[in-house]
């Protein structure tokens, strides 16, 4: 899979033996018959041989040979240095080097379930995780490939050093098959990632850009564990040749922080837009620190802003800014003035919080003002934490310009929330309520009150839960002798089903006169060779049949794709879906 | 689909191009299940382990399959309390000449106290596995 790999490194564990598995999935060696390794240049002798690449320890077994003595069990792990622990069982379990704890084995069984795995007489694994095998007989699916004299069964990650490799492989029926080359740089001076993406659409008769170009990375300048002196980030692509271009620097003293950027972005058919933004922060005092930023995109936009945060207590938390904004564009200019104040205190019982925003358009000579005050005690519990009951109390305040007057609007209000853990009732039956009350009063117009309110009644047998589910809510207008609403109850039942690696659920949706609307069946089963069904169907009562169904066999492939195989009825057609991660 | 996997299988030949004459075969015996259970029962012609309902008791049988064995073979249990070894135990299958693809073994353990113990199991004089195991203290009798 490494076109070109700039450094290698050696290897570090290297296996002779009648017979080895290795499993990609798993990242794991076993190894038995007349076992010959080679541990960082240690040799060890056994009748087993266990090694995950990933926790990088293995255990060897049975007439074990090490350091020219003998042992039952050898036990080592390759971390900074070479530790080892061996282990005789004769009239007392006898214990020597370091003291390890027993890594936990995969079995010849559990490796071969991998959807693809190797056999093989001779492995070599390198210090970035490469796997070379020889004498190789692959598995795909469990059944037997053509064997190979060598192979490298695993490239391993890239090294710590700058080096170019093979990136994207994929297709998808947007992109259709794309590769890419990446460039990885860990220099001194300079580290980055970019990468060059080649996608191909016209040979798949897939609709768009026949074919094209993504250039896409980032990159930071400056010594490795110091604050960059600049970073950047670019993204090209030649479909619709959209470009986009970021500088990003960030110096920061004891006295000030300064952060400057800028940004460059265009399409095809479109005007380039330009923004260059800088900010400076005094921040000798953590409780108060005033900010200054200025924004320019070269021509007649700008904005300038003035903020201070003040912090006087780690509770208690302000700012106060002053905003002003010209827009020029080629249909439009804007240009407005914007005052805010911001507060929270968030002692440990309760938050409030309150914003007060005055902006101007300098243009128009109008005026909007927003205030919001926010009240919110955390959830007090009741009833030995069986109960939990949640208030919040808001107002809020706005005024905008509506014609030639202005719209006012004020509306304060309360929230009352309660919610259960759950009681248990009869026959191993458990109840679920929650409870949700909205009031809401708007001045020189009507209040408003909803009653929401969610009942589960619940029944575990075994892997299965059976539930009813009953759903109110209500909303209520208080006239001036009578009070106008509406109310909507909603029936579910739900069956669940559930093991380590499966789960299935169905719902049955019911209508005001009980009567059975539609079925919701949906469900993700765990197959042989990590595979995974999942499904997702609708059934309609009304029209007797099943509207939607979507089924697919999954198979997450090395954590980099997942391709899906299945059938969905609404396009009629069978599918193969391949999606990167 | 069919094509892909037509033409990677093409691949993966056009890149080897030699034969391999000696493919790895596996020569030893290995253990594909082990657990410690509360008995095991025979249901028609199959023996199945009756699991423990929590916690590990006492006396618990040590149950596993050992797969891909040949000839005769003597399967040794060496049980620890702590680090001093407490019983032994030993049982003899097969015949020479003959392959057991799968062979169910199982063998009772005198663990009553309560304490920490080790299971060291040998395949003929070679170490094959080891299962740890805590017994939590005596059954409290009615």
């Amino acid at each position: 899979m490494v076109l070109s790999s700039l450094v290698l490194g050696g290897n570090q564990l290297e296996i002779k033996a009648s017979y080895i598995l290795y499993s990609q999935d798993h990242k794991y060696i076993y190894a038995c018959g007349g076992v010959e390794a080679k541990v960082e240049g240690r040799r060890i002798r056994a009748d087993y041989f266990y090694y995950s690449i990933r926790a990088k320890e293995g255990q060897a077994t049975g007439a074990v040979e090490f350091n020219g003595k003998k042992y039952d069990i050898l036990v080592f792990k390759l971390s900074k240095k070479f530790k080892w622990m061996g282990i005789n069982f004769g009239k007392k379990i006898e214990k020597t080097g370091d003291r390890l704890s027993l890594p936990t084995l995969k079995s010849p069984d559990e490796l071969r379930k991998a959807a693809v795995f190797f056999e093989a007489h001779r492995i070599t694994v390198g210090k970035y995780g490469k796997v070379k095998g020889w004498d190789v007989q692959p598995y795909v699916l469990g059944a037997p490939s053509i064997p190979l004299s060598s192979f490298v069964l695993d490239p391993g990650s890239p090294p710590p050093k700058t080096n170019l490799r093979l990136g994207t492989l994929r297709f998808t029926r947007e992109d259709g098959a794309m590769v890419g080359l990446v460039l990885d740089l860990k220099e001194k001076i300079y580290r980055g990632r970019y990468e060059t993406r080649y996608f191909e659409r016209e040979l798949f008769k897939l609709s768009g850009e026949p074919r094209g170009i993504i250039f896409s990375g980032y990159g930071s300048l400056g010594r490795k564990g110091r604050t960059p002196w600049m970073e950047n980030s670019l993204f090209y692509t030649t479909e619709g040749k959209y470009l986009d271009f970021s500088l990003y620097s960030r110096r920061e003293g004891k006295l000030f922080l300064f952060v400057m950027q800028n940004r460059v972005s265009s399409r095809q058919s479109e005007k380039p837009y330009y923004w260059l933004s800088s900010s400076l922060r005094f921040k000798k005092y953590r409780w108060f620190q005033p900010e200054i930023s200025l924004g320019w995109d070269y021509k007649s936009s700008y904005q300038v802003s003035l903020a201070t945060y003040i912090n006087p207590h780690p509770s208690l938390h302000m700012d106060l800014s002053w905003m002003k904004n010209q827009q020029v564009t080629s249909y439009t200019t804007t240009s407005t003035s914007t005052s805010s104040f911001h507060v929270s205190y968030n002692p440990s019982i309760f938050n409030f919080s309150a914003s007060a925003l005055l902006s101007k358009d300098l243009l128009e000579k109008t005026k909007r003002k927003d205030i919001s005050l926010n009240l919110n005690f955390r959830p007090l519990s009741l009833l030995q934490e069986s109960l939990w009951a949640g208030f919040q109390f808001f107002f809020m305040f706005s005024s905008f310009p509506y014609g030639k007057d202005y719209y006012e609007k004020l509306s304060p209000g309360m929230r009352v929330s309660l919610t259960s853990s759950g009681y248990s009732l009869p026959l191993g039956l458990i109840f679920l309520p929650t409870l949700d009350i909205n009031q809401t009063w708007e001045r020189g117009k009507t209040s408003w009150t909803e009653f929401n309110y969610f009942l589960s009644f619940q029944k575990e047998m075994g892997n299965f839960i059976l539930a009813l589910e009953i759903n109110g809510n209500s909303r209520y207008k208080l006239q001036q002798l009578w009070v106008e609403g509406t109310s909507n109850v909603f029936i579910n039942g739900r069956v669940r089903w559930r093991t380590a690696h499966s789960s299935a659920s169905a719902v049955f949706y019911f209508d005001r006169s009980m009567s059975l609307e539609r079925i919701n069946i949906r469900g993700d089963i765990s197959l042989f060779w990590e595979l995974s069904f999942r499904f997702f169907s609708l059934y309609n009562q009304r029209l007797r049949k099943i509207t939607i169904f979507e089924g697919y066999i999954e198979k997450n492939l090395r954590g980099a794709i997942k391709v899906q195989l299945g059938y969905s009825l609404s396009h009629k057609k069978y599918f193969v879906r391949v999606i990167p991660l | 689909m069919r094509k892909a996997v037509l033409l990677a299988l093409f691949s993966l030949g056009f890149i080897s191009c030699v034969s391999v004459k000696n493919l790895p075969q596996n020569p030893s015996p290995y253990i594909s299940k082990i657990d410690l259970v509360k008995g095991v029962k025979q249901e028609g012609e199959r023996i199945v382990p009756v699991p423990f309902k929590g916690k590990i008791g006492e006396n618990p049988v040590i149950f596993l399959i050992l797969k891909n064995a040949e000839g005769k073979n003597r399967v040794k249990f060496r049980l620890y309390a702590g680090k001093t070894l407490r019983e032994e135990y030993e049982i003899s299958f097969g015949k020479p000449g003959e392959y057991y693809s799968r062979v169910i073994i199982w063998q009772g353990l005198k663990a009553r106290k309560k304490g920490t113990y080790t299971l060291a199991i040998f395949l003929n004089e070679s170490l094959l596995a080891i299962k740890k195991f805590r017994i939590e203290g005596l059954r409290q009798g009615p």
